[in-house]
C-alpha cells in the first residue's frame, strides 16, 4: 500500500512537459476502438430538427399556437446531430439556422428565451466558421477567444471597489454583456476585506383578525438541508446593501423626539451616525419583495387563507463575541448580541407605509443594563415590533458573570443622540 | 552573421512562444481526468437541484422571495452606472427632464443622465416566463433527470449544453439566494460542456465498448481491445480553462484579503469560526472546543494566526506553485486541507466540494486512472473472497457435508 502510495505520488509530481499532457499524447490519434461511435450520420437528426423547427414556424404564422414540443424536438434533434458530428462546418451551420428558425416561433413575452436561442445560434455559426479554416487559422481564431474569455473573467475580477478605470471601462463597455449572460461576474473577492457578521431578517407579520407573529430567516430548524439554509443566509445579505453612513440634521432631531414618544432610546454604546443605515435602491426594493411574499406566504399558510393587515420588517446582524468572553462562559446566542435595524412596516403591495416614520432605518437597541435582579436584557426590538409600553426585560442568563453591565438607556443617565 | 541567422534572432522568441503556447493549449490531452470531474460535478449538481424541490416557488415563483415584479424591475430598470471615459465635474451632469426621469432618479438614487443603459437585459431563464407550479414542477423534474444523465454520461455531449442552459435558468432567476457555490458550479459545468466530458468514465463509453463488441462477434471478427481513451485537443483545452480560471480565483481571493486589517492582524479566522449564522456552534463538541482554544491565549493565537496567514499563503501562492513538480501535490493537499476546514467551521460542505471539483483539474489523468484501477482491483479481490470461501472454510464446510477431498 505505501509503495503504491509513493508510485501515484511519483507520478504526480512527475509532471509531462506541460500539465494535462498524457503519457499517450501526440498529434496522431492513438488507436483506441472505443472511440468509434455509435451514430455517424448527423443528417436524420438535422433534417428531423429543421422540419420541426419549420413546422413550428409556420403553424404559430398561421395560428399563433407555439407548439413546445416540436421547438423541443427541433432543438434537440439539431442539437444529437452536432454531438454526433461536432466538428462538421455543414452540421453545426444547419444547426444555427435551426436555432435561429425556433427564434420565429416564440411569443414575443418570451424575450429571454428569445435571447438565448439566438447567442446559441450565433455560437454555432461561429463555430462553423471556425471548423472551416485550416488548422493554423483555426487556433489562431480559438485562441483569441481564450484571450477574450480571460480578459471577462480578470475584468469582473478587477472592476470590484476600488477598482482602476480600465478595469471599470473593460467591463462596463465591452464585456458586460457576455459576462452576464454567462453568469461569470463574480469578482471572487470572497471574504474581503473581512469575514463579516451573520445577518439576519426578522419579520412582524400582523393579521387583520388582530393576532401577529414572528418570522425570522434564517433559522436551522426550519431547514433540512444545509444548502436551503445557506440560500437564505445569502436572502440576507440581499438587504444588506447600505448608503455610506451619514445622519442629516432633520433625521437625528426626529428621532430624538422619538424616545419620547415612543419610548425607544437609543443604543447607549453605538455612535448616532452608525445606528442610522439607510439601505441602498436595491436592498430597498428587495424589502418590499420580501414583504411581499412574506405576506402572500402568511395568508395562504392555512385554508381558509388568512388577510394580512401589514408586515413590519427588522433587519438585524449578530455580533461576534470576542475570544475572552467566549472563555468566560457568554452565550454566543445572547439576545443582547443582535443588532437590529428597523426597516419599515410594509403592506400586502409592498408598500412603505410610513416613509417618514421617525424611527425607519434606525438601530433598534436590545441592551443588557443592571437591575436589583442582576443583569436584564432590555428587549426594545420587541417592544416596537408588537407597540408595548414598555421594553420586554429577561434576566441575563447567569453563564457571563464577568461581563460589566452596560450603563442603563432606559435613563436619564444615557448618551444623547 | 547570416539573413537566416537574424530572422531567426528576431523572430525566435516569438516563434518559441507560440510553440509553447500552442502545446499548452493544443496538445491532445486525455479525457479520464474531465471524466472524473463531470462525475464530480454532476453529483453536486444533480444534489443542489434536488434541493431546489423544496424551494421551487420561495424561490423561482411568481409570489417568490423575489417575485416577477422585482424581477422584472431588475431586468428592465435597474440602473447601469456609466464609469465616465473624460474627466468630468458635476455641472456636466443634466438634471433630470421629465417627471419619469425625477421618478427613476428618486427610485434608483442615481440620475438616468448618468447611465449606460437600464436594466439587466442579458439575463435570461425559463423561469421568467413559466410561472404555473404544476409547470414548473414538470419542467423541473426534466431537468433533474437531465442533470443525472449528464452525471453518469450519458448522451453526454447533447445533456452537458442542456445542464448548463438549465442552470442558466436557475441562477439568472433567484439572484437573491446565490452564494459563491453557486458562480463555482456555473464554472465547472461551462467547461465540462466545451470538453468531451463523457469520453471517460462515462456509460456512453460503456454503451459504445458493449456495441462494438457486439458487433465484432455478430461478423465473427476478433473482440477489438479497449485501451485509455483517445486523447483529444478539446479535452486539453477544457482543463487548461479550468486550471486557469481556478488559479484566477485563488489568486484574487487572496489578494483581495489584503484589504483588511483581520487578515493582517491574524485574527479573520476567528471571525469564521465564531460566527454563529455559520459555523456549528450549536453543536456541544465545537462549542467546548472554541472554550478550550479561546482561553488559552497562547493556543488562540497559534491556531487563528496560523490559519490566517496559511489561507493567505495558499491562495496567493496556488497560480504560481500549482504549476511545479514538488508544489503541485503540496498545493493541492493544502487545498484540501482548507476546504475541509472551511467545510466543517463554516457549514459551507458543497461549496468546499465544488472547488475540490474543480482542483481535481490539476490530478494528471494517469493518477485517476491508476487510483480507479486500485480501487478496481480492491474491489475485484473483494467480491472473489466474498463467492469463494478461503481453503481452511472450504474443507470445514466440505466436512460438514461428509465429503472429504
Amino acid at each position: 500500500m505505501a509503495g503504491w502510495s509513493c508510485l501515484q505520488l511519483r507520478r504526480l509530481i512527475a509532471l509531462p512537459r506541460s500539465v494535462g499532457e498524457s503519457e499517450m499524447a501526440s498529434d496522431t490519434s492513438v488507436a483506441d476502438s472505443s472511440s468509434a461511435r455509435i451514430f455517424s450520420n448527423p443528417w436524420p437528426a438535422m433534417l428531423l430538427g429543421l422540419g420541426a423547427a419549420g413546422i413550428s414556424v409556420l403553424v404559430y404564422r398561421t395560428t399563433g399556437t407555439v407548439l413546445v414540443p416540436f421547438l423541443l424536438l427541433g432543438l434537440l434533434s439539431a442539437g444529437v446531430a452536432i454531438a454526433i458530428r461536432p466538428q462538421s462546418p455543414a452540421v453545426l451551420g444547419l444547426g444555427a439556422v435551426t436555432g435561429f428558425t425556433v427564434c420565429f416561433a416564440l411569443l414575443p413575452s418570451w424575450d429571454s428565451i428569445r435571447m438565448f436561442m439566438v447567442v446559441l445560434s450565433a455560437t454555432a455559426a461561429v463555430a462553423a466558421v471556425l471548423m472551416s479554416l485550416p488548422r493554423t487559422l483555426r487556433r489562431i481564431a480559438f485562441s483569441l477567444i481564450i484571450v477574450f474569455h480571460l480578459g471577462g473573467i480578470l475584468s469582473s475580477a478587477f472592476s470590484q471597489p476600488p477598482a482602476p478605470a480600465l478595469a471599470q471601462w473593460a467591463w462596463t463597455y465591452v464585456y458586460r454583456p457576455y459576462l452576464e449572460f454567462m453568469y461569470l461576474t463574480n469578482a471572487y473577492h470572497f471574504y474581503s476585506p473581512e469575514p463579516g457578521p451573520g445577518d439576519l431578517v426578522w419579520f412582524y407579520i400582523k393579521f387583520e383578525d388582530g393576532s401577529a407573529e414572528w418570522f425570522k430567516i434564517p433559522r436551522r430548524e426550519d431547514n433540512s438541508l444545509a444548502v436551503e439554509y445557506q440560500r437564505r443566509l445569502s436572502l440576507t445579505q440581499a438587504v444588506n446593501g447600505l448608503m455610506a453612513p451619514q445622519l442629516p440634521e432633520e433625521v437625528r432631531k426626529r428621532r430624538q423626539l422619538a424616545i419620547a414618544t415612543e419610548g425607544i432610546p437609543g443604543h447607549p454604546l453605538i455612535d448616532p451616525v452608525t445606528q442610522y443605515r439607510v439601505p441602498s435602491a436595491l436592498s430597498k426594493e428587495m424589502l418590499r419583495s420580501f414583504a411581499r411574499h412574506v405576506t402572500y406566504t402568511k395568508a395562504h399558510a392555512t385554508e381558509p387563507p388568512r388577510k394580512v393587515s401589514s408586515v413590519k420588517v427588522y433587519r438585524l446582524q449578530h455580533q461576534f463575541l470576542q475570544p475572552q468572553e467566549l472563555a468566560d462562559g457568554i452565550d454566543p446566542d445572547s439576545l443582547w448580541l443582535y443588532f437590529a435595524y428597523y426597516q419599515g412596516e410594509y403592506d400586502t403591495n409592498g408598500n412603505l407605509l410610513d416613509p417618514e416614520d421617525p424611527l425607519l432605518w434606525w438601530m433598534i437597541p436590545i441592551v443588557k443594563t443592571d437591575s436589583a435582579d442582576g443583569p436584564v436584557v432590555m428587549d426594545y426590538l420587541t417592544q416596537h415590533a408588537e407597540q408595548q409600553k414598555a421594553p420586554k426585560k429577561a434576566q441575563d442568563p447567569i453563564n457571563n458573570p464577568g461581563i460589566k453591565a452596560i450603563p442603563g438607556s432606559h435613563d436619564d443617565k444615557a448618551p444623547k443622540l | 552573421m547570416t539573413r537566416v541567422q537574424t530572422a531567426d534572432g528576431l523572430f525566435g522568441p516569438l516563434r518559441r512562444a507560440a510553440g509553447a503556447w500552442n502545446r499548452f493549449w493544443f496538445n491532445p490531452a486525455d479525457p479520464t481526468t474531465l471524466g472524473l470531474i463531470r462525475i464530480c460535478g454532476g453529483l453536486l449538481v444533480l444534489y443542489l437541484h434536488i434541493a431546489y424541490t423544496y424551494d421551487l416557488q420561495a424561490i423561482f415563483g411568481s409570489h417568490a422571495w423575489v417575485d416577477t415584479q422585482m424581477m422584472d424591475e431588475f431586468r428592465k430598470e435597474y440602473p447601469v452606472p456609466a464609469p465616465p471615459v473624460g474627466w468630468q465635474n458635476s455641472s456636466s451632469v443634466t438634471p433630470p427632464q421629465t417627471s419619469e426621469d425625477e421618478h427613476y432618479a428618486e427610485k434608483w438614487g442615481i440620475n438616468p443622465s448618468l447611465l449606460l443603459g437600464k436594466g439587466r437585459t442579458y439575463l435570461c431563464s425559463i423561469w421568467f416566463h413559466l410561472t404555473d407550479p404544476t409547470w414548473m414542477l414538470v419542467v423541473h423534474c426534466a431537468v433533474l433527470a437531465i442533470m443525472f444523465c449528464f452525471a453518469i454520461g450519458f448522451c453526454t455531449r447533447v445533456m452537458a449544453v442542456l445542464t448548463w442552459a438549465a442552470m442558466l435558468s436557475y441562477v439568472q432567476r433567484g439572484p437573491a439566494t446565490l452564494f459563491g457555490m453557486d458562480a463555482m458550479t456555473m464554472i465547472v459545468i461551462l467547461y465540462l460542456t466545451i470538453g468531451p466530458s463523457g469520453a471517460a468514465l462515462s456509460v456512453d463509453r460503456l454503451i459504445t465498448r458493449y456495441w462494438l463488441a457486439r458487433r465484432a462477434r455478430r461478423q465473427h471478427l476478433p473482440t477489438p481491445s479497449f485501451g485509455p481513451p483517445e486523447p483529444s485537443v478539446s479535452a486539453n483545452v477544457a482543463i487548461r480553462l479550468l486550471q486557469i480560471h481556478f488559479c484566477i480565483i485563488y489568486f484574487i481571493s487572496g489578494l483581495s484579503k489584503l484589504q483588511g486589517g483581520a487578515w493582517w492582524n491574524g485574527t479573520a479566522v476567528w471571525l469564521t469560526m465564531a460566527n454563529y449564522e455559520f459555523s456549528p456552534m450549536r453543536m456541544k463538541l465545537y462549542m467546548d472546543a472554541l472554550r478550550f482554544i479561546a482561553a488559552r491565549r497562547w493556543l488562540w493565537e497559534l491556531v487563528t494566526t496560523g490559519g490566517t496567514y496559511f489561507t493567505l499563503a495558499f491562495e496567493i501562492s496556488f497560480p504560481f506553485l500549482i504549476w511545479t513538480r514538488w508544489g503541485r501535490p503540496l498545493i493541492i493537499a493544502s487545498a484540501v486541507f482548507m476546504h475541509l476546514g472551511i467545510a466543517f467551521c463554516m457549514g459551507l460542505v458543497t461549496f468546499s466540494m465544488v472547488m475540490l471539483t474543480g482542483v481535481l483539474s490539476f490530478v494528471p489523468p494517469e493518477v485517476v486512472r491508476g487510483l480507479l484501477d486500485r480501487l478496481g482491483q480492491s474491489l475485484r479481490s473483494l467480491t472473489r473472497r466474498q463467492i469463494a470461501p478461503g481453503p481452511e472454510k472450504a474443507r470445514a464446510i466440505m466436512m460438514a457435508q461428509g465429503r472429504s477431498f
